[in-house]
């Protein structure tokens, strides 16, 4: 009785059944079987398009998605003008109040760029 | 000793003589400011300053428009600290074109503290005078000099 039988005798009967078998030969994957197991999966894939020429659903998805959160109103609407080379005018006071008309606290905002707009010490120059 | 309190007295006739003749270069005007244009503005903006530096701004008055119903907007700041050497004003209004005026308006009255004996030399310039629409329209400025006997 050798030292290894010992402990397989103290083992569990499918304890030592799994490890017998876990001691068997691994199948031998030859090269020929290498390479048709290769073969077989060109061929599986070969209708499918490079990754690069692959329509990006995801990202054009993203994009319009993008774009119209954006667009809605809540994105728009800023007590500032859309920044413009020039410094704001009166114009920009009126074209902001016409899209805040009527809401609550928007008065404080359109006074404050007009403020702004009249002021001298903005220009430089006080 | 009467030396001194004659040279006391000199130097106090020369600082009353002088202050007088400071008091007399001062002056006040109003300044009405004329708006021209053919289509009805719904918001304007004009700068006034004098070329020689002689003008300070104590108030601004609105305008004979009643689609613009409230004092213009310009650097109230400034003008109490006596620092407003020149001035912005502007105004807007959400009135109904059928009440925004056109043709020739007094759209703002600037009321000047000058010093100096010259006439002033103003210079009035128009920064922008939109329509209902916020286009730019074609409109000039002019305006007229009331002293404080007229």
């Amino acid at each position: 009785m050798t030292h290894t039988d010992n402990e397989f005798e103290e083992l569990p009967d499918t304890l030592i059944e799994a490890l017998k078998s876990a001691d068997e030969a691994v199948p031998l994957i030859t090269a020929r079987v290498d390479r048709e197991v290769l073969k077989m999966a060109r061929e599986q894939f070969a209708d499918r398009k490079p990754a690069w020429r692959r329509p990006a659903w995801a990202a054009i998805a993203a994009t319009v998605l993008l774009a119209v959160v954006i667009g809605q109103p809540q994105f728009q609407r800023s007590s500032m003008p859309v920044m413009s080379p020039r410094p704001p005018d009166i114009s920009d006071v009126l074209k902001l109040a016409r899209e805040r008309a009527g809401e609550s606290g928007a008065q404080a905002e359109i006074d404050a760029l007009a403020m702004q707009v009249v002021s001298l010490a903005a220009r430089g120059e006080s | 000793m009467k030396k001194y309190l004659a040279l006391l007295v000199l130097v106090g006739l020369w600082m009353a003589g002088a202050a007088s003749a400071d008091e007399h270069d001062v002056r006040f005007a109003a300044v009405d400011i004329y708006l021209d244009s053919a289509e009805p503005v719904a918001a304007w903006q004009f700068e006034l300053s004098d070329r020689d530096g002689l003008m300070k701004v104590v108030g601004v008055e609105q305008g004979e428009s009643s689609a613009f119903k409230h004092v213009p907007y310009y650097d109230r700041e400034a003008v109490r600290l006596g620092e407003a050497d020149r001035i912005i004003v502007a105004d807007y209004s959400l009135a109904d074109v059928a009440e925004l005026p056109s043709g020739r308006v007094r759209v703002a009255t600037v009321h000047l503290m000058l010093s100096g004996d010259d006439d002033t030399d103003f210079n009035l310039f128009l920064v922008t005078a939109t329509t209902h629409d916020g286009v730019v329209t074609d409109a000039r400025l002019s305006h007229v000099v009331r002293t404080g006997s007229e």
